[in-house]
């Protein structure tokens, strides 16, 4: 348990101890895989399940550059992710193992829980960077933020879920 | 409504018209397939959204109404033949409303108006720890539409969203 899920309370605890759970229900989808599988693509999606935990770990951290630094400190802010770069963080490259791409995630997680508990409040908002599905000149809070973390992740892991059924008929869900 | 209100909202009504948009144009057949082994449709979905999930969640527990009973689970997740998919995707619309009227007039902290003693220790204490519990299960159901969808015609929704 983190400093920060021991001494919060409040919204603070709630969003954080919420997305942990999320976090563990992607998990839990990916529980008991061999490399091999965690790469392949099933019949259901171009998607493969390490391609979501690598991509969950890379967009929960460019949004913590976002509480950090603002929209120029995201990778998306910047203007130079190539369509190649993108796609290569929706799967592992050679040498990336599930094993170690669920230890990049929980890094990730640990600094989400410490730079949300150092932040004294959720109300601080920045600007958003330029893009076609932001609405332009708006700003996010730092809870505005969290939830869009949490939401995606639960989304991932709803996607996750058909992945996994297709690929061994492993089963979270009816 | 306090900024917290508007965020936790903003954000549950993004999960919703994911969910919304990502079956627009599909054919009623679509809609009615069940594409995987555990047998759901979307429009089954759909109506588990709008029954089980906003209508329980928002007017049953959190405000206390009485609601329409919940027949069976084969009565939420099957879709008849003779119901037409605009009826289902209006009960959703619908529920979303009466939802959003609730969540206006209520702050974060309040405390759900009942619950169930079935439930043992498991609690959500209040409004927002229960629109938390709104937003991720919709968002998961949205990732299941997302990958049913992209089994039905290949079309995609995540990539263009990031």
């Amino acid at each position: 348990m983190s400093t920060a899920e021991r001494t919060l309370t409040g919204e603070y605890a709630d969003l954080l101890q919420t997305l942990g759970k999320h976090r563990d229900f992607l998990r839990y989808t990916v529980r008991d895989l061999t490399d091999e599988q965690a790469a392949r693509r099933t019949t259901a999606s171009d998607l493969c399940l390490a391609g979501i935990i690598k991509h969950v770990a890379l967009v929960e951290r460019n949004w913590l550059n976002f509480i950090e630094g603002g929209a120029s400190a995201m990778a998306s802010g910047q203007g130079d992710v190539s369509v190649g770069d993108w796609l290569d963080g929706f799967r592992p490259m050679p040498g990336e193992t599930l094993a170690g791409l669920l230890r990049q995630y929980d890094e990730v997680a640990r600094r989400t829980d410490e730079l949300v508990a150092s932040r004294p409040d959720l109300d601080a908002a920045q600007p958003l960077p330029e893009a076609p599905w932001f609405e332009p000149g708006a700003s996010w809070t730092v809870r505005r933020v969290l939830l869009h973390i949490l939401a995606e992740t639960a989304q991932h892991a709803g996607h996750a879920d058909i992945i996994r059924e297709s690929l061994d008929g492993g089963k979270t869900m009816g | 409504m306090s900024t917290e209100s508007k965020a936790l909202l903003s954000s549950l009504t993004d999960q919703r018209e994911h969910v919304l948009g990502i079956i627009e144009g599909l054919t009623d057949e679509a809609l009615r397939r069940p594409v995987l082994p555990s047998g759901w449709t979307c429009l089954g979905l759909v109506r588990h959204l709008a029954i089980d999930v906003e209508r329980f969640w928002f007017r049953s527990i959190f405000a206390g109404q009485q609601v329409e009973p919940r027949a069976s689970d084969a009565a939420v997740w099957q879709v008849g033949p003779d119901e037409p998919a605009d009826a289902i995707v209006g009960l959703y619309r619908r529920e979303i409303e009466l939802a959003n009227a609730i969540i206006a007039s209520a702050d974060p902290d309040a405390e759900p108006a009942r619950w169930l003693s079935q439930w043992g220790d498991w609690r959500l204490h209040n409004l927002r720890e229960i629109m938390l519990h709104v937003i991720t299960e919709t968002a998961c159901h949205a990732g299941h539409l997302d990958a049913v969808r992209e089994l039905i015609d290949g079309r995609t929704w995540m990539v263009l969203t990031e």
